[in-house]
């Protein structure tokens, strides 16, 4: 009854240790270390080095997948996206690859607080203009560029906006007077059922460390509820 | 008249009665690299190039992504907004029944509030639902319309779940399907007669299972009906037009499948009825997957009066749905560990059902078990289980309590049925015998 094919799915094991290389502490010794070991021995987390090679690049997939999640995005003019990260590992321009591949009609920028850096993605047309520019480093990797600048970011918008082409495929759905943050909050609300209420499945599924994200004003408030709440039960 | 996010706000409190909202992705699809499949989207590699990509957006690599969570701890992942709340049916459960401020979205709305919403990160995809306006046909209609403007007109390829409504008719699903990653229609209930004390307007048979049947039967199809193609031309053809042969040439229907959703505890019905049906849902309708809605009663519903369903029932059925599906336990084994009243027991169902299949044989020995036996042992997982016959295979033997840590076997659950090294954990019972 069921297919071969899907079960197959279910046991392939992410092979975590390829993000070593964007770990913070993957020193050369770690690494040459970990070229010794076999697959099956790192894969099984068998021996003690096995499971902190593991852990350690489990800590990077961790990172990447939360910044997938948490990472709210903000429009501007309709060609630009601008979020916030604060990564410890080296995982800038994965995230933005993510981003890119998803919102490829954007140039993305992303603002690592962290490391007082302003990375961003954008389409490879961006190169020629971008070679006259002071403070902005970048490289052409096919189609499109990545780049970063210690600039601060309204810095960079202005230099990217001007030479950015009109982006008229979302003209007359993007509403500048649609406030997003509003509109994530009356969803937001709207999806939880009070007689399910549960703070510490709540806290398991999302870590302090990004509920203090700024981005995360609407998550942050449900715990300030209002008298109203109370007498109205 | 209401604006948008006065819509949303109600509008989003009627869907979130739908528990069946997690998004689906392609990037472990054994299929992703063989085949185009229909609104699939290339990963960021050589064999791609950005001005391929650059006509579209949205994404359905990445899984597992939930951009917030709730106070009840669900996570929000998808847009889960009813298209309307005006429904002329009468379900003793439903939430529609007693709200008073009744809204419809216009599918222009719907698509832009998504929109806003999907780029600024805060959902990762459509889940599309509706109260029965007049007719099923005519409201799928109207939500086809916002499926319609995202795909066709803004090239969007994220994910997006559509809720079949009961009694739709054949045209109309295979039009959804054609456009959308999965269907679902509610079971609500496990049988005809439990359906007719809570949703007596909805006929079980012709209304539910025989839709589910049609989209089973779409979703083994694959997408090569060239008519269907001129009629998207048709639709709007500003965009795309010269690439919607490559978009749809053997793209499959349906790529995420079809689920459905149980009210429990609301008809009355046991653990076993639920099961009984999901198991012959998985055999006979392949589906996905079933969700679970404890019943909470809502003031001013005929049923308000009405026990709510503990969670925990909900929990266990999840528990035991995940062991029939992912670890091919048969109904028959799981129908050994039932209460005389035919409900799951209140503890792991995992842990019964080792009990009642090893039974004279524990201690066990973990190197020389099968897999399909290994699987069976509670704490120990399917990755675990498969990590444990990698080492195996390679000569390596398991004999140490550390070994099995960093496996990632939980030795507080296994241990009870396991040999480690030469050593067993007694119990109790030993010394009563």
């Amino acid at each position: 009854m069921f297919n071969l094919k899907k079960n197959k799915i279910l046991f392939m094991i992410p092979r975590h240790h390829l993000f070593l290389h964007q770990s913070n502490n993957n020193k050369k010794e770690i690494l040459r270390k970990l070229e010794n070991l076999s697959d099956e021995i790192l894969e099984s987390k068998v021996t003690q080095d096995a499971k902190k090679y593991y852990q350690m690049a489990r800590s990077v997939t961790r990172e990447i997948h939360y910044h997938k999640m948490f990472t709210r995005l903000k429009i501007e003019r309709n060609s630009i996206l601008v979020g916030v990260i604060n990564p410890e590992h080296k995982i800038e321009d994965l995230i933005l690859k993510f981003f890119y591949n998803r919102f490829p009609k954007f140039t993305i920028i992303l603002n690592s607080i962290k490391k007082k850096t302003i990375y961003f993605i954008g389409p490879a047309e961006l190169r020629e203009k971008l070679k006259k520019k002071e403070g902005v480093i970048f490289k052409l990797e096919k189609d499109w560029i990545l780049g970063k600048s210690k600039l601060k970011l309204e810095n960079v918008i202005s230099i990217l906006l001007p030479i950015l082409k009109d982006n008229k495929f979302f003209d007359g759905i993007l509403d500048t007077d649609l406030d997003l943050t509003k509109l994530f909050k009356e969803f937001y609300d709207s999806q939880h059922i009070d007689s399910r209420e549960n703070h510490r499945l709540f806290i398991q599924n999302m870590p302090k460390k990004y509920q203090k994200k700024k981005d995360m004003v609407v998550e942050k408030s449900f715990r300030t509820k209002s008298l109203d709440r109370y007498i109205k039960k | 008249m209401p604006s948008i996010v006065e819509k949303i706000r109600v509008l989003g409190a009627a869907g979130k009665y739908d528990i069946c909202a997690s998004s689906s992705c392609y990037s472990h699809s054994s299929e992703f690299n063989s085949k185009i499949q229909c609104y699939t989207n290339s990963k960021l590699s050589e064999k791609s190039s950005s001005k391929d990509n650059s006509q579209y957006f949205g994404s359905m690599l990445s899984g597992g992504i939930c951009h917030s969570f709730t106070p009840d701890g669900r996570c929000v992942s998808l847009f889960k907004v009813l298209f309307s709340n005006a429904c002329s049916f009468n379900c003793k459960y439903c939430f529609n029944k007693i709200s008073k401020k009744k809204m419809t979205l216009t599918p222009y709305e719907y698509v832009k509030a998504f929109m806003h919403l999907y780029l600024g990160n805060y959902v990762e995809g459509m889940f599309l639902s509706s109260g029965i306006t007049k007719n099923s046909d005519e409201t799928m209609e109207k939500m086809l319309q916002a499926v319609k403007i995202l795909r066709n007109k803004y090239n969007y390829r994220g994910y997006i779940h559509f809720k079949c409504l009961p009694g739709a008719s054949k045209d109309i699903i295979r039009e959804a399907a054609r456009y959308v990653d999965r269907m679902s229609v509610n079971l609500e209930s496990p049988t005809e007669d439990y359906l007719s004390e809570i949703a007596n307007q909805k006929s079980f048979r012709t209304d539910i299972i025989k839709r589910q049947e049609w989209i089973r039967d779409i979703s083994e199809k694959k997408f090569n009906d060239w008519e269907q193609i001129e009629k998207i031309k048709s639709f709007d053809n500003t965009y795309l037009d010269s690439d919607l042969e490559s978009k749809y040439k053997n793209a499959k229907f349906l790529p995420s499948g079809q689920t459905t959703q149980f009210v429990v505890g609301a008809a009355g019905e046991t653990d076993w009825d639920i099961l009984k049906r999901l198991w012959w849902e998985y055999k006979r309708i392949k589906l996905k997957r079933g969700y679970f809605s404890a019943f909470s009663p809502i003031q001013g519903t005929d049923l308000e009066k009405k026990e709510p369903t503990p969670l925990l029932r909900e929990h266990r059925l999840y528990q035991t749905d995940w062991l029939m599906r992912l670890y091919k336990i048969p109904i028959h084994d799981i129908k050994e560990i039932l209460t005389e009243s035919l409900y799951l027991p209140r503890q792991d169902p995992k842990i019964f059902l080792a009990r009642d299949y090893f039974s004279d044989r524990i201690p066990l020995d973990i190197n020389t078990l099968p897999y399909k036996e290994i699987i069976r042992i509670p704490g120990i997982g399917l990755l675990s289980a498969r990590r444990i016959m990698k080492l195996r295979n390679n000569g390596i033997t398991i004999n140490k309590r550390e070994q099995f840590k960093n496996i990632g076997v939980v030795l507080k659950r296994a241990e009870p049925f396991l040999k480690i090294g030469s050593s067993y954990q007694s119990n109790l019972m030993k010394y009563l015998n």
